[in-house]
């Protein structure tokens, strides 16, 4: 791509958000650019490695409670740290569940990452002593050398820049070695393993970089929407973060901004008909890979090279 | 019976056949040699419906059969023993005999046909109830033909009967097939071993990369020096 | 005490093994794994209370009807999803079947709502004495029904043409095509069996559960009965069924009430982690 087609893509990343904060106002391109960290996240398990989560909003609760819980007993504690607490508790739970998917092929996974998404709500309730169990629990406003981030107007550009990192970081981990051999394991693992490739190694980091991504963006939802409680981190939620990089395109970044952005604004104008948002979601999870395997992307990328010749 | 006529067909854009043209005249054992991936297998796959043709047609008789169902193929009574054998594993022996007569519902010329089936190959009566994995090679090579012979074909193709098995079992092999071609089937036969192949032929073909380089009687084969060279290691 | 959680784990153990039989199916006969399978149950179970409350049926022909209508709802899935993916990476047939779920469960909510209507049981629920043990009568029917369609469907298997030519069919396709087998049908019957077993699934556990469109969740507990039998395995399929349905009664008989609901996921994991196969299943070997 030329430097000219990547600052057009930026200026219309700008515009729409800027379209997208008049007509449904500051909040929802928060909670939208919260979705994309989490679907850049995602991608990287399954667009680079094909392993699928059926459980990242329990990645997601982790780092929601985690940034709740250090805003309540380290109150002075910068937004920076809070949010690297929160990507590393997360990170570290990756481990915890990427190590056993280690000998788990497929599905296996996508039911193990599943199981812990339903384990974490379910200990959320339990721990109630810190959580607040089934009540939830409020979310102080993180602070940013001393200046406490009230507004939406200040969580904006607190998650627009995390998300510009995320998105950076992710494409650079995407042309650099590491993301090459991590599409190569999707490719074929055994195959991999052949050319000095170590899966065990890759397959593990994919799921480390994506629980830390996902864990920010956890601490991120906890702040813009302010109060978190288990029954938000839903499998529904998990499955609906799936749909976004399923419609994107597995294994583009810009396609899981655009299914994150997608999904999120289709949320809103459908949220008062939830059975008819669900359908859609459902629907448009199951055309998109019968017709279009790779996403939106695929198909923008198919109409530009026809426009080029 | 059968005839090929300048078939092109492959897979994905290669093709792995050019303009094949070949006959099975009923009542004969024709075989077809040639190297690996000289695309033997690949003419007994689009005989059987498993590969559409590009061009060219497949004429059973009269009828034009490329690109029909395989399922279609195997009802107008041809059947392949596939090469590797392809035995159900996890059947029994009686199982695969069974489901090498799926397509017939005359229940008691089946029963012949088991019969027949046991006369040539007496080791699968003993072995009714044991399931096909845990058979040797040579037994399994005997229930694969033996299962395609439950479907009582006029045609019968084998793909490399003879690969991995002792020499001694590959004469037991071609024995059968000799009594089976006596019974009234025409057999075509694919094998490596042209030795083997040349003695029990009527007639034979050549496939080298695809194209049908040689063919003629056993007799003018085995003279030619090309083949010679190149298949009968002298 | 014990011995009431047995029984009733059992019965709720055999519902949780027809659906994990489902799953069994389509996955031994096309290697993809349905994660509609629960919605598929509740479909059914939802089309058997309309025929019984719209149509007056009687119980018994509703939860008949259930069963013939699911195997029509399987046949549509596989011919409107399935087939037109059928030359996808199975991972993606996964995803789709996700999608599926959530397109069956926002379908039944239009249709019936997510309310919870009481299901008529085939069943008494007066309990019975036999000796110590107190149990009721829909409990012991579920497990008579279960354990009667488990043996149809072993003999069907066994000694039906059309059973061991799917049989055949599971193991190498396209040898049983080269014996005149008409896969692709193939395919489309196993779609239409396994949803029917589902359906009766629904049927028989909507009078325990209330039926709701959230009853599409059965497919976890079968998906860890499945796995903790072993996965790909019918025998597998049925003893983890009815070994989970027990163990998820004992837990919640003698532990904290919350654990019953965590037992399936804790399952999940624990023989993932520890013994992946699960334990009547063969050791996958992955190909390149």
């Amino acid at each position: 791509m030329t430097w000219a087609w990547r600052v057009l893509l930026w200026a219309g990343g700008a515009a729409g958000l800027w379209w997208l904060k008049g007509t449904l106002g500051l909040f929802v391109v928060n909670l939208l650019l919260v979705y994309v960290v989490v679907a850049v996240g995602l991608n990287v398990l399954m667009g680079f490695t094909g392993q699928i989560s059926a459980g990242h909003a329990g990645f997601l609760a982790v780092g929601a409670y985690v940034a709740a819980l250090v805003g309540q007993h380290a109150p002075g504690l910068g937004v920076g740290w809070a949010l690297l607490a929160a990507g590393t508790v997360s990170a570290v739970l990756g481990v915890v569940i990427g190590l056993p998917a280690l000998r788990l092929a497929g599905f296996y996974i996508a039911m193990a990452t599943l199981a812990f998404g339903v384990v974490v709500s379910e200990a959320i309730l339990q721990l109630d002593a810190w959580t607040g169990g089934a009540d939830g629990m409020y979310v102080l406003a993180p602070t940013w050398f001393g200046v406490s981030l009230e507004t939406d107007e200040q969580k904006f550009w607190l998650v627009l820049a995390v998300a510009v990192l995320t998105v950076v970081t992710a494409s650079n981990l995407a042309r650099s070695k590491v993301g090459r051999a991590l599409t190569a394991l999707r490719e074929s693992g055994v195959a991999a393993e052949c050319v000095g490739i170590s899966t065990p190694f890759y397959r593990t980091l994919a799921f480390v970089v994506s629980a830390f991504y996902t864990g920010m963006a956890g601490a991120l939802f906890a702040y813009v929407v302010s109060y978190i409680s288990p029954d938000a981190f839903s499998i529904e939620l998990s499955i609906d973060f799936v749909a976004m990089v399923i419609l994107g395109g597995m294994g583009s970044i810009g396609g899981s901004i655009l299914g994150a952005a997608l999904l999120t604004v289709l949320d809103q104008y459908l949220a008062a008909f939830q059975d008819f948002r669900a359908l859609i979601f459902g629907l448009a999870v199951v055309v998109c890979m019968i017709a279009l395997p790779n996403g939106l992307q695929g198909l923008f990328r198919a109409a530009g090279a026809r426009l080029r010749g | 019976m059968l005839a090929l006529r300048d078939v092109t067909v492959g897979y994905g854009k290669t093709p792995v056949l050019r303009d094949v043209s070949l006959r099975v005249d009923s009542g004969r054992i024709v075989a077809l040699l040639g190297a690996n991936g000289a695309g033997k297998t690949t003419v007994m796959r689009t005989v059987m419906g498993l590969l559409k043709p590009w061009s060219g047609d497949v004429r059973l008789g009269a009828r034009d059969i490329g690109g029909l169902r395989t399922a279609r193929v195997v009802r107008l009574g041809i059947g392949l023993v596939p090469e590797g054998r392809e035995v159900f594993a996890h059947l029994t022996v009686a199982e695969n005999l069974r489901m090498g007569a799926y397509t017939r519902r005359d229940a008691a010329e089946v029963a012949q046909d088991r019969e027949r089936v046991f006369r040539l190959f007496p080791v699968l009566g003993e072995r009714l109830g044991q399931r096909a994995g845990t058979l040797s090679g040579g037994e399994q090579q005997m229930l694969a033909i033996g299962r395609a012979l439950m479907a009582r074909p006029r045609l019968l193709l084998l793909d490399e009967p003879s690969l991995g098995l002792a020499p001694l079992l590959v004469r037991e092999i071609f024995q059968v097939l000799r009594q089976i071609h006596r019974e009234g089937t025409t057999v075509l036969l694919v094998e490596q071993n042209a030795h083997m192949a040349l003695q029990v032929a009527d007639y034979a073909y050549l496939l080298e990369t695809g194209r049908v380089v040689r063919h003629g009687a056993p007799a003018e084969l085995l003279e030619d020096p090309a083949v010679k060279r190149a298949y009968l290691g002298g | 005490m014990f011995w009431q959680l047995v029984v009733s784990g059992l019965a709720t153990g055999c519902i949780y093994a027809l659906v994990a039989l489902g799953l069994t199916l389509i996955y031994k006969a096309t290697e993809h794994v349905n994660f509609a399978q629960g919605e598929m149950a509740m479909v059914g179970a939802f089309l058997g209370y309309t025929l019984y409350t719209d149509l007056h049926l009687p119980v018994s022909m509703a939860v008949a009807g259930a069963v013939v209508l699911s195997g029509v709802v399987g046949l549509v899935i596989q011919f409107v999803v399935i087939r037109p993916a059928a030359d996808q990476p199975h991972f993606n047939v996964f995803i789709i079947t996700m999608g599926l779920s959530i397109v069956l469960r926002s379908l039944a909510g239009l249709v019936w709502s997510h309310d919870e209507f009481p299901f008529p049981g085939l069943f008494p629920v007066r309990p019975v004495t036999f000796g110590p043990v107190v149990v009721t009568p829909l409990n012991l029917g579920t497990i008579a029904v279960a354990v009667g369609i488990m043996a149809g469907l072993f003999a069907f298997f066994r000694y039906t043409r059309h059973g061991v030519a799917m049989r055949a069919v599971c193991e190498r396709p396209e040898a049983a095509q080269l014996m005149g087998v008409e896969v692709r049908r193939v395919f489309a019957a196993v779609w239409v069996l396994s949803a029917a077993v589902s359906g009766l699934a629904g049927a028989l556990i909507a009078p325990v559960l209330n039926l709701s469109t959230h009853m599409g969740a059965v497919v976890i507990p079968a998906f860890a009965a499945a796995i903790l039998g072993g996965w790909g395995s019918f025998p597998g399929a049925i003893a983890g069924g009815m070994a989970l349905g027990v163990i998820e009664n004992l837990a919640g008989g003698y532990l904290a009430g919350q654990i019953k609901n965590m037992v399936p996921f804790l399952v999940v994991l624990g023989v993932l982690v520890v013994r992946p196969q699960g334990f009547l299943g063969e050791k996958e070997i992955r190909k390149v």
